[in-house]
């Protein structure tokens, strides 16, 4: 985890990061837990949530080549995706 | 203490990372010994009286009905009287026929659905008793559960680390334990499994801070930051952790027999004593309770406390066992096995009872 202040990604190059608001620390550390087994780095972030008005989230990051496959792991895992950045 | 001195679901810094990640592992390791599919739907507590209350709060609205089993401890008795005398539910007490040695479980299944009613909401029961070795049908009582709709609470108190759970197989959908009995964890820790079915269900009966989404005013909708508030009890988790890992280590069947075995020699040993009257011997448990003729139990505790011997006596907060076990005013001693305990240490009981 580190602290992240940084602006909307949306430069998709290569190594251009994603991130996804999953709300709690507990749906993000769930969330990394089950990309690792498919074998899918993510960090555990926390930052300014998708929803303008709420406040600070945790999340993941996770390079953007890899948002479809960590959406569908997300789903299989019934893990809700409250937004998204950079995507 | 040093190690997970961050805020958990707080900060961003590594402490409160890692103190994140434990609190997860530990929801990993009880959702894996007790069945239950998602572990986010593990919720701390500080004990199982407050999973218990989290629990039945939550879940009971104005106008249902519940069934409580005669074993019930007031964990779960005084919340549903309080209700009751509000206006807000009322309750009916099955019989557990625990005092029967030769019991049908279908005939206690039939004394539950006797009493099912169109608003029932709940059937809440203990797993084991706390005050002695009956254990409940809870795989067919949550079978009948099922079959009615009605959603199914088990206080898992004394009964976890001790007894195979499968809320899966038990058609569970709360079980409510404490970390410091069979878990081998500290005080002042407990937890809540809540199945997907319920989380949806219940209402908060606590609400503030859990460390997101700080501007929005209501609670967050998912399992387990909706019913965790305010800072949890991070070391007391991290070890209930090292509690279950020893539990899974050891295994639960080996734990059961080593205590059954060590009921098997206190009963042989205090039946050789005149006057000593064992509850519901037959039935082997992590408990055994049992009087002495003559010797009123709350004296017959602090004879054995001066003989370094820990023992609880009088009505365990459990009224309700105590009356239809038939216990006479004062109650009873409870003795509770661990598997630390050696032959000897009953050996040095017995003795300290044949004095008194």
């Amino acid at each position: 985890m580190r602290s992240d202040k940084k602006s909307k990604m949306t430069d998709k190059t290569p190594h251009s990061m994603c991130f996804f608001d999953l709300g709690s620390v507990s749906s993000a550390i769930a969330a990394q837990k089950v990309l690792a087994s498919a074998a899918i780095y993510a960090e555990v972030i926390k930052r300014e949530g998708t929803t303008r008005s709420g406040g600070c989230a945790y999340g993941i990051e996770f390079s953007c080549q890899q948002a479809n496959n960590v959406r569908a792991v997300l789903r299989s895992s019934n893990i809700r995706i409250r937004g998204s950045d950079g995507i | 203490m040093k190690e997970y001195c961050g805020n958990p679901g707080r900060g961003s810094h590594a402490l409160s990372l890692v103190a994140a990640e434990k609190i997860y592992e530990c929801r990993e390791e009880l959702s894996k010994l007790i069945s239950l599919s998602d572990p986010l739907g593990i919720v701390f507590t500080l004990n199982t009286t407050h999973a218990l209350n989290l629990v039945i709060k939550g879940l009971l609205r104005q106008g249902d009905h519940v069934i409580i089993s005669d074993m019930e401890h007031n964990s779960v008795l005084r919340p549903l009287a309080k209700m009751e005398k509000n206006g807000v539910i009322e309750y009916s007490v099955f019989d557990s026929l625990a005092e029967q040695k030769d019991k049908d479980l279908y005939e206690i299944c039939a004394s539950v659905e006797r009493l099912i009613k169109p608003n029932t909401k709940a059937v809440i029961c203990s797993h084991a008793s706390n005050i002695c070795s009956a254990v409940l049908p809870v795989e067919e009582i949550g079978a009948l559960c099922k079959r009615y709709g009605i959603f199914f609470i088990v206080d898992a108190a004394q009964s976890a680390g001790h007894m195979t759970i499968d809320m899966e197989k038990m058609n569970i959908d709360a079980l409510c334990a404490p970390a410091h009995k069979g878990l081998y964890g500290p005080q002042g820790c407990g937890f809540a499994a809540l199945t997907t079915k319920i989380a949806s269900e219940l209402d908060t009966i606590y609400e503030g801070g859990n460390g997101y989404m700080s501007f929005e005013k209501d609670m967050p909708e998912t399992s387990p930051e909706r019913y965790e508030v305010g800072t949890l009890a991070t070391p007391a988790v991290a070890g209930l952790l090292e509690g279950v890992r020893f539990v899974e280590k050891i295994g639960l069947e080996e734990i059961h027999e080593r205590e059954c075995e060590l009921f098997r020699y206190a009963r042989e040993r205090l039946l050789s004593i005149k006057g000593v009257e064992i509850y519901l011997p037959w039935h082997e448990g992590s408990v055994l309770l049992f009087n002495k003729d003559g010797v009123e139990s709350e004296r017959l505790a602090r004879m054995l406390s001066s003989a370094n011997i820990c023992v609880r006596a009088g009505y365990h907060c459990s009224p309700l066992a105590h009356v239809s076990l038939g216990t006479p005013p004062g109650g009873a001693v409870r003795i509770s096995f661990s598997v630390f305990n050696k032959r000897s240490d009953l050996d040095a009981f017995v003795r300290a009872v044949s004095k008194a």
